[in-house]
């Protein structure tokens, strides 16, 4: 890897390493690039720093710097994010899940919802399609460019249900080496614990795949626990560095050609929102008054069931199957816009006990968390239980977005961000049918005993930073460039106009790498 | 929802690690751990109703619900948050003990023990506790076994392969 001198210009800083990050980064410096990467987070070994415990990887890998929430949908922790090289890439369950053509059309095909505010994304299926291709490759994704996974029992419950209702479950598209070695990985064991991180590496990540191929390029200077503090503008109004923090607290600048922020959808935000100048007074970038709007976090919810027989849904890949049966767009049966995926998921009895039936300290005020024989029900029972999540579109509205606290500030003076959240009656309308159809499934299977349960802390955190042809409703155009100040970029899920129902890691990806050869394209122009 | 009380959950991980690691005579040494945290009315009232939360009858089970009375105890002295929250809970279980069984919430049989808490289970200290308690709890290995959940086969102790070849893709009903 490289090692440029602190301060050194370089071509290109990239701020964050997870999925948009990586992506962006391994292309550029495979074309020769030379780039600063500044990552908040350290950096981990897979082999000697992830272990199969849950509050252990939690309290190791969780982003655990101030994020309070706000509004009327809250949860105990807002959101759930890593703070590492590899970003979310480590949590991640490895579902990739490309868009549906609607979804890239909400506004158009949704029509005009009260209290949403819904647009089209700038891009098609077809124009993202060969990037979806490219990401799938170096990703991995079996289903697609591997043999798909076989279903584990967690999963055969699911199609049992599904048979029976004569809905299509079937093994998921996940980049996990499922059925043997990818790209120098080796195939992936089956032991279950996806969300702690892959000790042998065979379910995809940035941290193991991109950032080490960009090393090798020596194009690459990894900076980890690099927190970046604001971005600089020179008199034009261009970008011109990024001022961060060292572990000990010293602020540094990084100067670059380019600056591409892929920080998520909460961090990029206060990011820009921070970086208020006499020049940018509503923030950098913020001339629509769109940073930290539109924030969508998906529409989820879980379903467990009991069983009469053992499932030991904790074997195998915890998102293994699928029914993509309500993925599409049919108000008129259904009473809501948009769609949802029921996905395989099991927890460990540490997180199954405290999330199933949660209190208020993991969930919404109201919530009163299992105890006494509800609770002994439950755990004496955990090899009988199975699960799913539930995953679908939750529309933006005014009443979702992240903002800076006026007063609170962090250990490096930085305000903290509030995520605001207050379901839209769409979100509402589609969790309770979702469960229903949840509870459909489990009972056909055979289920003695079904749990209806709420929104886990965050994990697909989208749409603050919109992706749209107006500058005057969003804050970057079709390739990530930030409307008002050119050398400046988003390759994060902020960018997403809606939130569509997939699952986003792939579509992060495979935007990342389309923005990579656009950068690209334009320095050798001289457009940058 | 105050972000620290979730975050205070994380907090149970090292403990119940390191009360995990100390084989045999682990029983001592919390206690001893704990001394003086609690006055024993109120270590009987805490285990009471850590007994209520977590009512597992099988032995080996049971046996674990007592450490975890007892870890929550040894955290009590050093977390001031965590203090705070048992001692309002033990308050209000004896106060509610009293005015419907005129007995502290320790004397009362498993039955009464749950009318009482049903009746305090709404407040927010109560609330925390569970999670407290099942965090700690259902994080130990001698209970996962006990639940016949064998753990990491996987980890950096137990290369043992995952489940590739241990039935993760067979379902015998």
């Amino acid at each position: 890897m490289a090692n440029f001198a602190l301060n050194e210009p370089v071509d290109v800083c990239v701020i964050g390493t997870g999925a948009g990050g990586g992506n962006l980064i391994r292309q550029l410096c495979a074309a020769g690039v030379k780039v600063v990467a500044l990552e908040a987070g350290p950096r981990f070994d897979p082999h000697k720093d992830f272990l199969n415990n849950e509050w252990v990887m939690f309290s190791k890998t969780a982003w655990l710097d101030p994020v309070l929430g706000s509004g009327a949908d809250q949860t105990g922790l807002p959101v759930w994010l890593v703070k590492g090289v590899g970003g979310t890439t480590i949590h991640w369950a490895g579902a990739s899940l490309r868009l549906q053509p609607h979804e890239f059309k909400a506004k158009t095909t949704y029509g005009n919802i009260d209290g949403a505010t819904l647009e089209d994304w700038p891009i098609t299926l077809d124009e993202l399609m060969p990037y979806y291709h490219k990401a799938e490759t170096f990703m991995g994704v079996a289903g697609r460019v591997q043999p798909p996974p076989i279903g584990n029992t967690n999963f055969l419950v699911m199609k049992k249900g599904a048979d029976k209702l004569g809905l299509n479950a079937h093994p998921g598209t996940m980049a996990i080496n499922a059925r043997g070695p990818y790209d120098g990985r080796p195939q992936c064991m089956q032991c279950g614990f996806c969300f702690q991180g892959c000790t042998p590496k065979a379910k995809w990540s940035t941290l193991y795949e991109a950032i080490p191929k960009a090393e090798k390029t020596g194009n690459l200077d990894l900076r980890p626990n690099a927190m970046a503090i604001r971005v600089n503008t020179d008199p034009s109004g261009k970008a011109r560095s990024v001022t961060y923090a060292s572990p000990d607290g010293k602020l540094n600048e990084q100067r670059a050609r380019v600056i591409v922020i892929a920080g998520n959808s909460i961090q990029t935000p206060r990011l820009l929102l921070n970086s208020a100048s006499s020049q940018f007074p509503n923030g950098l970038a913020n001339g629509s008054g769109q940073v930290g709007k539109n924030y969508t976090r998906h529409l989820t919810a879980s379903t467990y069931g009991i069983f009469p027989k053992p499932v030991n849904a904790y074997k195998g890949i915890t998102m293994m199957g699928i029914i993509e049966d309500y993925a599409g767009h049919k108000p008129a049966s259904r009473g809501f816009a948009g769609g949802f995926y029921l996905e395989t998921i099991m927890l460990g009895p540490a997180f199954l006990s405290v999330f199933v039936r949660p209190g208020p300290d993991t969930s919404t005020p109201d919530a009163r968390a299992a105890w006494g024989e509800p609770l002994k029900n439950l755990m004496e029972n955990y090899t009988h239980v199975a699960g799913m999540w539930i995953v679908g579109e939750d529309l933006p509205t005014p009443g979702k977005y992240v903002s800076l606290h006026p007063t609170k500030k962090d250990r490096y003076g930085m305000p903290v961000p509030v995520v605001t959240v207050n379901d839209h009656p769409n979100d509402k309308r589609m969790r309770e049918f979702a469960w229903a159809r949840g509870r459909d499934v489990f009972e056909a299977a055979g289920a003695v005993k079904t749990y209806d349960t709420p929104p886990y802390p965050a994990t697909h955190n989208l749409g603050t930073c919109r992706m749209g042809a107006d500058p005057s409703t969003s804050v970057v155009n079709r390739y990530g460039q930030t409307h008002e100040v050119k050398n400046l970029f988003i390759a994060d899920g902020s960018v997403f106009t809606t939130s569509a129902a997939e699952n986003p890691t792939l579509t992060i990806s495979a935007l990342a790498i389309r923005q990579a050869d656009y950068i690209m394209d334009q320095m050798k122009k001289r457009e940058l | 929802m105050e972000r620290r009380e979730f975050l205070t959950l994380v907090g149970c991980s090292a403990l119940t690690l390191t009360a995990a690691a100390v084989a045999g005579p682990e029983k001592s040494l919390l206690w001893a751990a704990s001394e003086g945290a609690l006055s024993e009315s109120d270590q009987q009232a805490l285990s009471a109703a850590v007994n209520r939360i977590i009512p597992h009858t099988d032995p080996a089970l049971k046996k674990l619900a007592g450490q975890t009375a007892q870890t929550l105890a040894t955290r009590m002295k050093s977390d001031p948050a965590l203090r705070g929250t048992v001692q309002s809970v033990i308050a209000e279980l004896n106060d509610q003990s009293r005015k419907t069984y005129d007995k502290p919430f320790a004397g009362l049989i498993p039955e009464q023990q749950n009318v009482i808490m049903e009746k305090v289970q709404a407040s927010g200290s109560f609330q925390h506790l569970v999670n407290q308690v099942l965090a700690d709890y259902y994080d130990k290995p001698q209970v996962w076994h006990a639940l016949g959940y064998p753990g990491p086969v996987n980890d950096h102790e137990h290369m043992e392969g995952g489940y590739l070849a241990k039935g993760y893709d067979k379902l015998d009903w």
